[in-house]
Parts: structure tokens; sequence; C-alpha cells
């Protein structure tokens, strides 16, 4: 019975909440199949295929954040993601603030696209439901998975944002906002793991997500591959499957997640909640097998057992 | 005792968490969407249409009404269908993907959660906040039908209790929300009733 209460503590201990990980986009999610004209088969992770992106941001209405500190924020928020020279992330190159972007993407004249954040103050101009705080709009080939545009809209026509360094408890930080949305903007979809920027939920005045975690980096390693294998920081990070940038990102079709990438739910050299739970059974098992011994045993083996004391050689 | 242990042990192997969790939405129960809805409609899928408008993809989705829980006073004439756009979409070799955006299949029962916009056109509310399908396959025939949804793609943002005295307490009903379809319906319909009598 002891043995059985530690095992239940052991595998409570061994299970950690980050048992789910960084997911990632794919030519499946939200059922956007290839079509009949793609030649590539299998489901693609939906990634860039380029070694710069480049984006544009609308003024900050100055009524709702001071320009320059909110420009600084969102630079700040995109540079985050490629400040982690472990991953192949291509450079997101701020060109400048301009007027009257919007999200869409020009098929015809793909060189005119450009990669945008975009401010909606008026209810009138958002053209989704209320209630909705920031999405991003990815455009990418059915085929290959390649994003070919990425779009940030952010509403202030109901939510009021702040750029200060600690904003106040009622308001939303807008650099912990936009960081969670880049990384949508490069094919990360959320993380079950909650101290990660890709993480789910988030109440008012939080900053938590501005700095990526460990899990956050390995997502972005699982898309655009490692530089080397040496530099990878801890066994959750390793990324099986991730190839390097200049394959095509085939998903790997083993993964339950339907993601195409593994995640510290089972990465290659071993995985927590797995070893919690396999060293759990193997000390009930153990717990069960002891009782058997002492029940059938009989007890003269027990002293039977004890070492025999050899004397010991003077010297 | 140790099988005990042993069934103790492989529940909490199940129970913890297996949901995974970009589009960023304000969390609120079924009453505030309730509220905050135009129309709330109980149907079945008919039909689903991308199109391309200015660079923008978006997918038109037709419902036949079961039934009108809450109805759009704006709504003059009341269709046997109801039509709402959702952002995204794809044809061609191109896609557009508004993460948190549900997707729908023709001839699946739903309950939608509309916002007729300045430009006179339904969006879900909240998106998969806003859309409920329903599942018949319980174990049994007897089985109660099943109101699922699924918001594993959405973020949600929370106020602090207490910060925006004002505005209404939202309810974190987890990421795949299950109730019974009568006690979906029967709590917008108290929620409706509720705002009417206001």
């Amino acid at each position: 019975m002891k043995f059985a209460i530690i095992a239940l503590v052991w595998s409570f201990l061994c299970v950690p909440t980050s048992a789910l990980a960084y997911k990632v986009y794919t030519t499946l999610t939200n059922g956007q199949r290839a079509p009949s004209s793609c030649t590539l088969d299998q489901p693609r992770k939906l990634r860039w295929n380029t070694g710069e992106i480049p984006y544009v941001i609308e003024p900050v209405p100055t009524q709702v954040l001071s320009n320059g500190v909110a420009t600084d924020a969102i630079i700040d928020s995109f540079q985050e993601w490629e400040a982690y020279s472990e991953c192949n992330v291509p450079t997101l190159k701020f060109n400048g603030v301009k007027q009257n972007l919007a999200v869409e993407y020009n098929e015809i004249d793909p060189e005119s696209n450009e990669n945008t954040l975009i401010w909606v103050t008026s209810i009138n101009e958002w053209g989704h439901s209320p209630g909705i705080l920031a999405l991003t709009t990815l455009t990418y080939s059915r085929c290959t998975g390649i994003i070919v545009d990425a779009d940030i809209e952010v509403n202030l026509a109901q939510f009021d944002f702040s750029a200060a360094q600690t904003p106040p408890p009622h308001m939303t930080d807008i650099q912990n906002t936009i960081t969670h949305e880049v990384g949508h903007f490069l094919g990360l979809d959320h993380s079950g793991v909650a101290s990660a920027t890709m993480f789910a939920n988030a109440p008012d005045a939080e900053t938590q997500k501005r700095d990526l975690e460990d899990d956050d980096i390995a997502g972005l390693c699982c898309l655009y591959g490692t530089g080397s294998p040496s530099v990878v920081k801890s066994p959750e990070m390793v990324c099986e499957g991730a190839p390097p940038q200049s394959e095509d990102p085939v998903m790997n079709n083993d993964d339950d997640s339907g993601t195409g990438c593994h995640t510290s739910r089972n990465p290659a050299p071993f995985s927590w909640p797995a070893v919690g739970v396999t060293v759990g059974l193997v000390m009930l098992w153990v717990a069960q097998q002891t009782r058997k011994a002492h029940r059938s045993a009989p007890k003269c083996l027990l002293f039977l057992s004890k070492p025999h004391i050899q004397p010991r050689d003077n010297v | 005792m140790t099988r005990f242990a042993l069934l103790l042990f492989v529940i909490v192997a199940l129970i913890l968490p297996h949901h995974a969790a970009a589009t960023i939405v304000l969390d609120q129960s079924i009453e505030q969407l309730a509220v905050t809805a135009t129309s709330v409609v109980h149907g079945t899928v008919v039909s689903t249409r991308s199109r391309r408008t200015n660079g923008r993809w978006t997918t038109q989705v037709l419902v036949t009404v079961i039934e009108r829980v809450k109805s759009d006073p704006a709504e003059i004439t009341l269709l046997p269908t109801i039509g709402f756009v959702l952002p995204g979409g794809g044809d061609g070799e191109l896609a557009q993907i508004v993460p948190g955006t549900p997707r729908f299949t023709i001839g699946e029962e739903v309950v939608i959660f509309l916002w007729r916009g300045p430009d006179s056109t339904n969006r879900l509310l909240g998106l998969s906040q806003g859309t409920f399908r329903v599942d018949r396959k319980g174990p049994a025939a007897e089985s109660p039908a099943i109101a699922v949804s699924d918001r594993r793609q959405l973020s949600t943002f929370r106020h602090k209790p207490g910060t925006l005295p004002d505005s209404p307490t939202p309810i974190q009903e987890g990421v795949v929300v299950e109730l019974p379809l009568t006690e979906l319906l029967g709590r917008v319909h108290t929620a409706v009733k509720s705002l009417e009598s206001k």
C-alpha cells in the first residue's frame, strides 16, 4: 500500500502542467484541403518560406496610445520572435509606419502585398463581431502550406490598450497582445503551457507574454528548423520531424495532434509524462509483487536472507 | 487496496489535461452571448460557399431554421433560412485562415449566436464562442442531444474581477463547452426573457 501511495505521488510530480505544448497550423486547419491540381498529397505545416518577412504598421491612434511608445512596443513584439538564434526564423523587418493599410491579398500582383498591423478605432469599421480583441489573418498556399501574407487587426474600438511598462490594471498590454499575435503570424497555434506566449488565455494587464518561453521557441524551431542540434536547450525543445529550412515542411502523420510537429508531449529523447506514468506503473507492480512475496514466503526466509557476517581479518 | 490505487492512478492519468490549446476574444458566458447577439438560431447547415472580395476571403453559410431562439428585431419577415458570413475561406490554390473561426459542414445541426453589423451582415458572435454543434449520437437511443462549443483555437481574455465594475463578469466555461441542448436553449430563452423584461 505504501508503494502504491508513493507511486501515485510520483505520478503527480512527474506529469507536468506543460503536458500539452505548442502546436502549429497545417493545411488541414479549418478544413481547407488542397485543390485537386495540387501534386503534393500530404498536408503541410503553414510557415513562411523566405529569409525576410517585411511588415508595416498603421500610425497608432494618438488618442488611444502614445504613438512613439506604442510603435516601439510593437517592434519589440516582432523582434522578440527573431531573438532566438537556435531557430532559423526569418528576419522580421519593420518597413515603417504607413497610412490606410488593409487586410487583403492581391493574387494578381503578389509583390504589392504588405504584411500589416491595423488599428480599428470604430466598431463600424470593425469587420468582425464585437468582443474580439485582436486577430490574425493568414493567406497561404493550400498546396504547399507556404504563408504568403499575414495581417493583424487590433480592436481599439472596444478595448483599452496600454503601451506603458506597467499597464494599469483595467487595460490590455499592447506588447503582450502583439507578441502573441506574431506567433500566429509565424504559423504557431496555441500552446497548452500556461507560461507560454502562445497560451490561449490572458487576464487584464498581463505582461508575461512579452517574453517567449522555451515552449514557444520549441514551436518556432519546429516550424523553421534549428541551426544545429548542439544548440538545443532542453529535451522539450527537440523537435523531431522539424525540417531543415531548405526542405519542404512535410507533416508528420504519426503525430495524433494533426499538427505535424512533435511537442513536449512526445519529444524524441524522452517525455516527462511518459516517464511519470511508467515509473508509477512499475512501482505499483513492485508493490503488488512485494505483497505477494510477503504472503507466500515462509517467515524464516527473512532470517535466512540476512547477510552472513564474515569475521574480518586483522591486518 | 492496490487495485483501488491502480484504478485511481489510471483515472488521474486520464483526466490530466488533454486539451491543447488566434483570435483573442472576450470571455463570455452563454447568457452574455445571448444578450449581445442580435439573433440566436437553432438550425441545420444547408450550404457553405467561399468567395473573395477585395483580396479578402469570406465564407457564406446558410442555415435552415428549426427554431429562432432570439429574433432579430431588424428582420421584418422571418425567413425559413438565415445566412451569416465567416472570415476566411479559399478557392484555387490560395486560402485564408483566421484562427478561431469554426468551419461548418452541410447537414450538421447547430445553435449559432449571430450579430448583425452596421453593414447588415450577420456574423458569428465571438466566432467559435458563438457556435454550438448538436451531437445526437449518445450511447443510448434516448440519450439527450448535447450542444458542443469547441473553443480551442480561441484565446480568451478576461477582465480582472473588480477592475471594470460596469461590465458584466465573464464566466469562463472551458475550452470545449458541452451541455444538453435543452439546457443551452433554456438558458438562452431565460436570458432573452430577462432582457425583454428590463
